[in-house]
């Protein structure tokens, strides 16, 4: 649990007076992904130097379990925290396998553990641990670059992970793998991750909750479905697009609105899959101009059907199917 | 060409040129006859070169780390300027100015050359250490690197490569400057090349010459060795980046 109290940034830049944070609180509970989000020199980045003391703040605190960060040593607090950063920042003299095997270097682990967690978690991040434990940077594409940053956060398994815009500069084929491949592993590692993000598709993919930034300030936060429901509110509006109802229903599985199916479809219909996002449910829908078309589990069995009408009572605010009934 | 290449080309011009000039000036044997003297003064050119590189090079690396630090970073361009000046002043006006201070002999041949061999070194130091990527540096910091760890860790491994290099040119300069030491009475091959010259003896002035370019040669040749052991192949390039000197 990070708890982000008041927190202000303020310095003078050029004779004059900047505030860069005014008043950021924010809560993020144990084991869920927390994306800043917001143009560049909103103050996101700051936000994150805050929480591992690579920045000092004017005012406010930031609390772990209920700890003030600023009674740690500081050196030890940014052990316990994975860090990964656009730029990647492995360092280019040492191997893959030395890279990873910073902080548990620092930390004192002796060398045969160090090599052991290396390879453990190239095969995590779906790096054959074999061909790229002896590599050198430079002979890695970006993705695997950042694969590999990715993993030397996690090397010392510390509770809290800062991304900070870690898949920014990756093609998006790259970047996509690597986004699902991360939750993936989210699921089964439930860090508390603060991940800065000025993709408003991949915040709203990555998120378990959004704090949007603007000048310094959070000008909204909530889950994801929050905001993307909140209609009316202008700022959310022009800061989302009008396609909001597309982005929510990315965010929601077939699973979401299945009903009994109660009538007879004829075979050669397209096939929706419990796992497909409602996005890609709505496009076949329409596209084929069906009102309703059957959905299957993994073993290829129909387990029931999605409706359009269904998807849009979800659209209107109704709660998932099942909260209904 | 590569950097190799080149080099392999001026060594081979230059045994050619030697020749020639052994040949004028009558022969090996001519030469030969003064071996004594030049394994003796070889030895003393070695010493001088040792005793004014080796404080150059831990003085010249641990200024260039200093005036990379982020409180001395504001001197960094005074003190290079400093450096450039002392270097521009002809070692022989340097030498010249010791010896009013420090009398004749080894002493003002030393510090003159130490302080020839210190800019090189600091200015691939300085170098070195700045043009690492500052995300790179913050990113050990976050990692939870102590500026000490960040030091020995990250920033020197990376930069030994143009620190290597400014060591190098700045001992193989040394070696071709160490002959002027014969001046305030320091020593070294350059005890043959001047009294050669003044006695209209080529034969003698070979006997220091040939040595003292054997040596510049040789000693170039084991630092790239050295400095090719030393450097991680992650950052390792067969045409390093040279500093422009």
């Amino acid at each position: 649990m990070i708890q982000i109290e008041k927190l202000t940034k303020a310095f003078t830049q050029d004779g004059k007076h900047v505030v860069a944070l005014d008043g950021i609180g924010l809560e993020i509970p144990h084991g869920e992904i927390c994306v800043l989000l917001g143009p560049s020199g909103c103050g996101k980045t700051t936000t994150l130097k805050i929480i591992n003391r690579l920045v000092t703040p004017t005012s406010g605190r930031v609390l772990v379990d209920g700890q003030d960060t600023a009674e740690f040593d500081v050196i030890e607090l940014r052990r316990k925290i994975g860090y990964v950063i656009q730029q990647v920042g492995l360092f280019p003299h040492m191997t893959v396998e030395e890279n990873i095997g910073v902080v548990p270097r620092l930390l004192g682990w002796p060398l045969e553990k160090r090599r052991q967690r290396a390879l453990d978690l190239l095969a995590m991040v779906g790096l054959d641990p074999g061909a790229y434990a002896g590599r050198y940077p430079r002979e890695l594409s970006g993705g695997q670059a950042q694969r590999i940053g990715v993993a030397r956060a996690l090397a010392a398994d510390p509770p809290i992970l800062l991304m900070d815009e870690p898949f920014g500069a990756l093609d998006p084929l790259s970047r996509e793998a690597l986004q699902d491949e991360f939750l993936m592993m989210q699921s089964r590692l439930k860090k508390t991750i603060i991940f800065v993000s000025h993709d408003i598709d991949e915040a709203f993919k990555m998120a378990d909750r959004i704090a949007i930034f603007r000048q310094g300030r959070i000008a909204r936060q909530g889950t994801p479905d929050a905001l993307l429901a909140a209609a009316g509110d202008p700022f959310i509006e022009s800061f989302i697009g009008r396609d909001r109802a597309l982005k929510r229903l990315r965010l929601r599985r077939c699973a979401e609105v299945l009903e009994p199916c109660n009538r007879e479809f004829p075979g050669d219909l397209p096939r929706l899959a419990l796992q497909d996002d409602l996005r890609t449910a709505l496009s076949i829908l329409v596209e084929g101009n069906f009102d309703a078309l059957p959905c299957f589990d993994a073993e290829g069995s129909v387990v029931g059907m999605v409706r359009l009408s269904e998807i849009r009572v979800l659209l209107d605010g109704g709660a998932p199917r099942e909260a209904r009934t | 060409m590569t950097a190799r290449q080149i080099r392999l080309c001026l060594a081979i011009a230059a045994i050619a040129v030697v020749a020639a000039a052994a040949v004028a000036s009558g022969g090996v044997d001519a030469i030969l006859k003064y071996r004594v003297e030049m394994v003796h003064l070889t030895r003393q050119h070695i010493l001088l070169v040792l005793y004014s590189g080796g404080p150059a090079i831990v003085v010249g690396v641990l200024m260039g780390i200093a005036l990379t630090r982020r409180s001395l970073r504001r001197f960094c361009s005074p003190v290079l300027q400093v450096l450039n000046i002392v270097t521009a002043i002809p070692t022989l006006a340097i030498i010249a100015l010791a010896m009013m201070a420090l009398g004749v002999g080894k002493p003002p041949a030393l510090v003159a050359l130490f302080l020839h061999a210190l800019l090189p070194i600091v200015r691939n130091t300085v170098e070195g250490l700045q043009q690492l990527p500052p995300a790179e540096l913050e990113c050990a910091r976050g990692m939870g690197m102590t500026p000490s760890q960040t030091l020995t860790m990250v920033e020197l491994p990376e930069a030994l490569p143009i620190i290597a290099q400014g060591i190098r040119v700045a001992l193989v300069i040394n070696v071709g400057v160490a002959p002027l030491a014969f001046l305030v009475g320091g020593g070294g091959l350059g005890d043959l090349i001047f009294s050669g010259i003044d006695l209209f003896e080529p034969a003698m002035m070979l006997a220091g010459a040939i040595p003292t370019a054997a040596l510049a040669v040789v000693l170039d040749f084991l630092l790239s060795r050295l400095t090719r052991l030393l450097v991680s192949p992650g950052i390792r390039n067969d045409d390093a980046t040279v500093a422009q000197l």
